[in-house]
């Protein structure tokens, strides 16, 4: 890291619990107009339920359109907590620090939205308390263990209650910092949640081991999430889905979109918070040069699935990529897809000036998601809709209706509201890791140059 | 003690003239080495011929061979990837590791024409799948392309990196081609400029080669000639299973180097600490690639998927399934897991040792296995050919390729210092040691 700023513990508290202990009159703007959209879904989705399916744009073959794409769409956005917190920890990477808990939040706002859509999905939500409690009462079946129905929910839930717990461990010093500096009814909800924490050494050496553990059980469960929604695909025997790459394929685009979301919501956080001071171009610097690694090397796993698609030449295969590819409106879709998703934002970064320019940081990462969401359609419905085998099958074109964009409105303005409602009671940037990287913070003079330096154990 | 500096302070004056001494110099019982290497390399050479001079068919004779060159390009070439990741991730624990992996870039020389070889044994190539999809003179052409630009890239990187000490050698006056292989060099602003921008880009190229290097060879040599095997993991896999590979032989060179040759000074624990934790997490991404190959094949169930299954994991390989499973995976987590062995230069290196047999073991699966059933295009079979046992032929060439990349490492280190000077020069420009509350702490500078 080139810039370091010196950032005294009072500062910190100040500037990182403001928003915390301050309500300004933007927030309740802001948290108006997106509880407006979010409810504006809500209806919608209520009128789905009263009149059925019928809303959504879903024809005969195609069952899986947008919402299952909005859900591994966040899906794929809720990795970007784990990616950032749990692998740069234990990675010692020292721009991590103000990265991780605006990353960790996301993951849990992202994935606890996903898990929203494939209720939805169903058109009778209530139906779902089977996954609950997989038993038919009426009659007498117990459920196929093997059944997507009880992975992609096992997994998920897994994936948000070690997230929560991930972002509530490493949240317990600030809460009290919080609780330290409050009144009213704001100390006696940050004391009952700081769990007594006083920063004991006893304390600070439970958390700091609580968070490692964490961080090294959370990977394996963050792997196998995106896996085994991937595996929902690819374990069908549809052309364009059965395929062996889908697994890493899925993983890594999920790390390209989440990383690049969490660049976004930087960049946001920065302006609306002022935390200029703390989110500095370094840190999109670092950012940027990830976003390379990952974004090419999840272009890498795409060319896979696509070279491995057309090798055998199987003339359903061939069928589905010319469909992809070729035919309107995907021809379209697809052309968007890797011009957001790589080859505009990719050359931007390679450049230094472009890394630390927040705006086009803010921008380029926008993209990414543009095309990600837009991948997650290409990859699901053309497969349902190429040329069948049987003629009743044939031409089915699949059009989102209205009701299927408004879900995906409210979805988005949905996480911006839990991540806007979890800043205004929380600190978004952690205290202690802010603190910590300033007590750890050394120079190394070099000639006549003091470069800045890491302390190694 | 901070666990990131050398075992024992050093100098960089010191470091220079201890490292640059040993060049040319042969040490007691490396003549006999060398010797035992030269006749095994030979032997695999006559071996190949003979075979060469027996004719193509049966295709199943090939699969050695074969699973020779996977190896090596494996475990070996793919080593220079690992110094120039450190590099690139400024990670200083990998300074004494970079020189003992870029030197196995000399393994070009020997997988180079083994390549060129196995290309001319396959069987017709019209109508088959392939990642080269008809174009013309493929895969011979554009496989042979590959493979010589690939080796080459390692070649130049090795040379471009090492151009500074020649500099040093010619400086000390020590004897040797040093002069020429310095070719002018001086340390000028602009010259160090060169030498980071060509590390970067050479490096960046080499690293952007690498997957597909792997896909060519793991496709054109292996799935292509089994009837229905298509895996679009496969490529991915054989690419992170061979890093795993790399890091494993570099671990092992690095252990053979401080051991043997006298570094202890200069390969302290942290290149071995740092290496085993990336190690542990290579097991784990050879475990995932594997389980997401099987994983469709199994749920899949056409027959062809049933016939790959049979093939590779549960019919006549079976045990080498179990083995490499075991080696790469299993033993390697079980035993990284835990902190004494990952901080340990005993630990990694055992571990590395495994690796690099499981791999071994992993290539024979995959090349015996599909050369077993290489035949005309359009072939159909129900069930796989019983195991194809190795003869004398096929042992030779088993040993002597990696005898031969070995004898051409050791043959190198008589004209390249086994650690990078100037970047071990460098690191100790850019570490400190300093007292942090009751302790002492290393800092590391992290220049832009």
């Amino acid at each position: 890291m080139q810039e370091r700023r010196d950032l005294p513990p009072p500062k910190v508290n100040d500037d990182l619990l403001r928003f915390s202990l301050r309500t300004p009159l933007w927030f309740w703007f802001a948290a108006a107009g997106l509880g407006l959209v979010v409810a504006i879904g809500v209806y919608n989705f209520g009128l789905m339920v009263t009149y059925g399916l019928q809303v959504l744009g879903l024809t005969y073959p195609v069952y899986w359109a947008v919402l299952i794409t909005n859900f591994v769409f966040w899906v794929g956005i809720s990795h970007a907590g784990v990616m950032i917190s749990a692998i740069l920890r234990l990675t010692q990477a020292e721009w991590r620090r103000p990265v991780t808990r605006a990353a960790e939040v996301l993951t849990v706002f992202a994935l606890a939205t996903a898990a929203l859509f494939p209720l939805i999905h169903t058109g009778r939500p209530w139906r779902a308390i089977y996954w609950v409690f997989p038993y038919d009462f009426a009659r007498g079946i117990w459920p196929d263990v093997r059944s997507a129905l009880i992975w992609d929910p096992s997994a998920i839930f897994t994936y948000l209650t070690g997230s929560s717990m991930f972002v509530y461990v490493a949240l317990l010093p600030d809460l009290a910092v919080a609780r330290d500096r409050s009144t009213g009814w704001r100390r006696r909800l940050y004391g009952l949640l700081a769990l007594g924490f006083h920063g004991t050494a006893r304390q600070w050496r439970l958390q700091t081991i609580a968070g490692i553990l964490l961080s090294a059980l959370i990977l394996p469960v963050f792997v196998s999430v995106h896996s085994i929604v991937s595996f929902d695909f690819a374990m069908a025997i549809v052309p364009g889905w059965h395929s062996t790459v889908f697994a890493p394929y899925f993983v890594i685009g999920a790390v390209h979109s989440g990383v690049s979301a969490v660049a976004t919501l930087m960049a946001v956080l920065r302006r609306i918070f002022r935390l200029e001071d703390y989110i500095t171009p370094d840190h999109f610097d670092a950012l940027g040069r990830l976003l390379v690694v990952v974004s090419t090397t999840w272009l890498f796993f795409f060319l896979m699935d696509f070279y491995f698609g057309i090798y055998s030449r199987e003339p359903a295969e061939l069928a589905m990529w010319e469909l992809r590819v070729f035919t309107w409106p995907y021809n379209l879709l697809f052309a968007i897809f890797l011009l957001t998703g790589y080859i505009i934002p990719v050359p931007f970064w390679l450049f230094r000036r472009c890394r630390r320019n927040v705006a086009v940081m803010f921008w380029t990462s926008l993209l990414v998601n543009v095309g990600m969401w837009l991948e997650r359609y290409i990859l699901i419905v053309p497969p349902l809709s190429y040329k069948h085998m049987f003629p009743f099958t044939w031409m089915t074109v699949y059009e989102p209706r209205p009701a299927e964009y408004l879900l995906v409105i409210a979805s988005f303005a949905l996480v911006s509201l839990g991540i806007l409602l979890f800043s205004k009671i929380f600190p978004i940037i952690p205290l202690f890791d802010i603190k910590e990287g300033q007590v750890l913070k050394q120079e190394v003079q070099i000639g006549r140059v003091k470069v800045p330096a890491v302390i190694r154990e | 003690m901070a666990r990131h500096h050398p075992t024992a302070p050093i100098t960089a004056e010191e470091a220079t003239h201890d490292l640059l001494r040993r060049l040319g110099q042969v040490r007691a019982g490396t003549g006999g080495v060398v010797l035992v290497l030269a006749v095994l390399a030979v032997a695999g050479l006559v071996a190949l011929v003979a075979l060469i001079a027996s004719g193509p068919e049966p295709r199943a004779k090939w699969g050695y061979a074969a699973a020779t060159l996977g190896f090596l390009v494996s475990a070996a070439q793919g080593a220079p990837i690992v110094a120039f990741a450190t590099r690139l991730a400024k990670g200083f624990w990998g300074i004494p590791l970079r020189r003992a992996a870029e030197l196995f870039a000399v393994s070009g020389i020997v997988t180079t024409p083994l390549y060129i070889v196995l290309l001319f044994q396959l069987p017709d190539w019209r109508g088959r799948p392939s990642v080269w999809f008809d174009w013309p003179g493929a895969p011979l052409l554009w496989d042979s392309i590959a493979i010589v630009m690939f080796s080459l890239a390692g070649l130049a990187l090795l040379y471009l990196s090492s151009r500074p000490d020649f500099a040093a050698a010619r400086d000390a006056g020590i004897r040797g081609p040093f002069q020429r292989l310095a070719l002018g060099w001086i340390g000028t602003v602009r010259q160090w400029q060169v030498l980071s921008g060509g590390i970067v880009v050479l490096g960046g190229l080499y690293l952007m080669f690498y997957p597909y290097m792997h896909m060519f060879l793991a496709v054109d040599l292996g799935m292509s000639l089994v009837p229905g095997w298509k895996s679009a993991v496969f490529a991915p896999y054989h690419g992170v299973s061979g890093l795993q590979a790399s890091l494993a032989s570099t671990l092992l060179a690095a252990a053979a180097l401080r051991h043997f040759g006298g570094l202890q000074r200069y390969i302290g624990l942290a290149p071995f600490w740092g290496a085993a934790k990336i190690l542990l997490a290579l097991s784990l991404l050879f475990f995932y690639f594997t389980w997401s190959e099987f994983m469709p094949t199994w749920y899949g169930r056409t027959p062809e998927e049933i016939f790959v299954l049979e093939l590779l994991f549960f019919g006549p390989y079976l045990w080498l399934f179990i083995l490499s499973f075991s080696l790469n995976f299993i033993l390697p987590f079980l035993l990284l897991i835990w902190n004494p062995i990952r901080v340990s230069i005993k630990g990694p290196t055992f571990v590395a040792a495994l690796v690099l047999i499981g791999n071994f073991i992993d290539r024979l699966r995959i090349y015996v296995a599909s050369w077993s059933v290489a035949g005309p295009v359009g072939q159909h079979l129900e069930h796989a050919p019983p195991t194809h046992y190795p003869g004398l032929p096929d042992l030779l060439i088993l040993v002597g390729g990696p005898a031969a990349v070995v004898l051409l490492y050791l043959l190198a280190l008589r004209f390249i210092p086994p650690i990078s000077l100037w970047e071990f020069k460098n690191g100790l420009l850019l570490t400190r040691e300093r007292p942090y509350v009751k302790t002492e702490v290393a800092v590391v500078a992290k220049p832009r």
